[in-house]
């Protein structure tokens, strides 16, 4: 056994030995304690560590997130909400620190509610859901659903500034959802045909137009089918791309099931954005050099999660949840954004409580028939 | 091809396993519901499920109006579970 193989074996120890410490320690307390004179407010959020080993090189610790999320409700009708983010990530480990969102919401009736701000991009449900560490039953997120990928920015907005109304609509055993919003819109960069999508010093006098409609066929709401739409025109004015636009679509669905034989877990969404066709895009307009592609990327993932019952006698065997991910990112190629690309991740999850988790997850990628390099990822992750 | 066969097969899986896992889905109305069912049924769609006695009763209402935003909850999802999750704490 290698010093390498022997470290990640050493780190395996010490975090089943702190699994103990933690489930010894998991009581049903309150927790965190509330301030009894401070009744119309709520510190929530959730922090986690990654610890990650590539097939060709060293493991070390990769990441570390705190995102607290403070809630001020003032009255039964309006609420306020932000969430910070510090984290510390890459090859220097630098720190970073961001507003994710900062959204005033006002309930107007039963069926309709305003918001206001800085607010999670609601096209699909995995950026405006599912991205905590604690509630993604992967390891990581889906390629193309986080972090740029081979340079191609994140198709939808992480976050938005804008305006928008949102809502449920019961009819009878189903329930309709609805989202619609309006914001500064993405920003093209007529070098490469990128979009900036998390734009918020707007480029032009357009604004986007964006939503998601689902449907929640069943009474017990476990299975949820949601599209959603965008489009806004991204050029900068008086450039030639004016009036190029940017739409987006995307499906997404839910279904979750709690049986006698386990819970099962199945989620997925695909999203395609597509700027305008024939566009030339100039490396350098001073001598003209440019090229031209199919601009309209895609990705897409299919989540499969699989926890134990519950059996009688052995109460940590339900605690573990096995994972299964396939997600693809679709991109020209002829553009600049690589190749398309596939991830599998399988994992495997062991529950301390119902949102402290430690994942081992491996990442097997690969590249038009070519296989990438494989990852380990070990994630300690709690939501409070 | 291989990614093909990949991406059908993974479907098939899904449409088979929402089609038999939702045929035993119980059919009861929203509103014949108790606080209990429909906490269990709603929040296991993104997270696990809380204990009741995780938060005090005031945190619990503040995070009730959160989450019927967040999740869509129907107003009379959102105070069924409210009530259980005060009562039950």
């Amino acid at each position: 056994m290698n010093k390498v193989n022997m470290k990640s074996g050493m780190l395996i120890l010490l975090c089943l030995m702190s699994i103990q410490l933690f489930a010894q320690n998991d009581t049903s307390a309150t927790y965190p304690p509330t301030l009894d004179n401070n009744v119309k407010f709520k510190l929530s959020g959730y922090s986690f560590f990654n610890y990650a080993k590539p097939s060709d090189d060293n493991g070390g610790f990769v990441e570390a997130t705190f995102s607290p999320i403070f809630t001020w409700r003032p009255s039964d009708k309006l609420f306020f909400q932000t969430e910070v983010e510090f984290a510390s990530s890459g090859e220097n480990y630098d720190g970073s620190f961001e507003l994710e969102f900062a959204t005033l919401n006002y309930i107007v009736n039963k069926n309709i509610t305003l918001y206001a701000g800085k607010f999670l991009g609601p096209l699909g449900t995995f950026q405006a859901r599912y991205h905590p560490a604690w509630i993604n039953r992967s390891v990581n997120k889906p390629i193309g659903f986080g972090n740029s990928v081979n340079d191609l920015k994140r198709l939808e907005a992480g976050s938005e500034a804008g305006v928008g109304i949102k809502g449920v609509l019961p009819a009878g055993n189903m329930k309709f959802t609805y989202d619609i919003y309006l914001a500064n819109g993405g920003i093209l960069d007529p070098s490469t045909g990128n979009v900036e999508m998390e734009s918020f010093a707007d480029n032009n006098k357009n604004k986007a137009i964006g939503g998601r409609l689902a449907l929640l066929p069943l009474s017990n709401s476990s299975l949820e089918i949601g599209v959603s739409g965008y489009t806004a025109k991204i050029g900068n004015p008086g450039s030639m791309y004016e009036n190029t636009r940017a739409n987006i679509f995307a499906l997404d669905l839910n279904f979750v099931k709690a049986t006698s034989v386990g819970i099962f877990d199945i989620k997925g969404e695909y999203q395609q954005r597509t700027v305008d066709n024939g566009i030339r895009y100039y490396v350098d307009d001073s001598d003209m050099v440019g090229f031209t592609y199919n601009n309209n990327p895609s990705v897409s993932y299919l989540q499969l999660a699989y926890r134990l019952p519950a059996v009688d006698g052995n109460n940590w065997v339900h605690r573990f949840e096995l994972v299964g991910r396939m997600a693809s990112m679709n991109v020209d190629a002829n553009s600049p954004y690589g190749r398309t690309m596939t991830d599998l991740t399988l994992g495997i999850n062991y529950w301390l409580n119902f949102s402290t988790v430690f994942k081992l997850g491996y990442d097997i990628p690969n590249y038009n028939g070519t296989a990438g390099t494989n990852v380990l990822t070990l994630q300690a992750a709690m939501g409070f | 091809m291989k990614k093909k066969i990949w991406i059908i097969a993974l479907t098939i899986l899904t449409a088979g396993s929402v089609y038999n896992l939702s045929s035993c889905s119980a059919s009861k109305s929203v509103q014949a519901k108790s606080g209990v069912q429909l906490w269990g049924e709603n929040c296991v769609r993104c997270h696990n499920a809380p204990s009741p006695t995780r938060y005090s009763d005031r945190d619990w209402s503040v995070i009730l109006t959160h989450m019927r935003v967040t999740a869509n909850l129907t107003e009379a999802e959102e105070t069924k579970i409210r009530e259980y999750l005060q009562s039950a704490n």
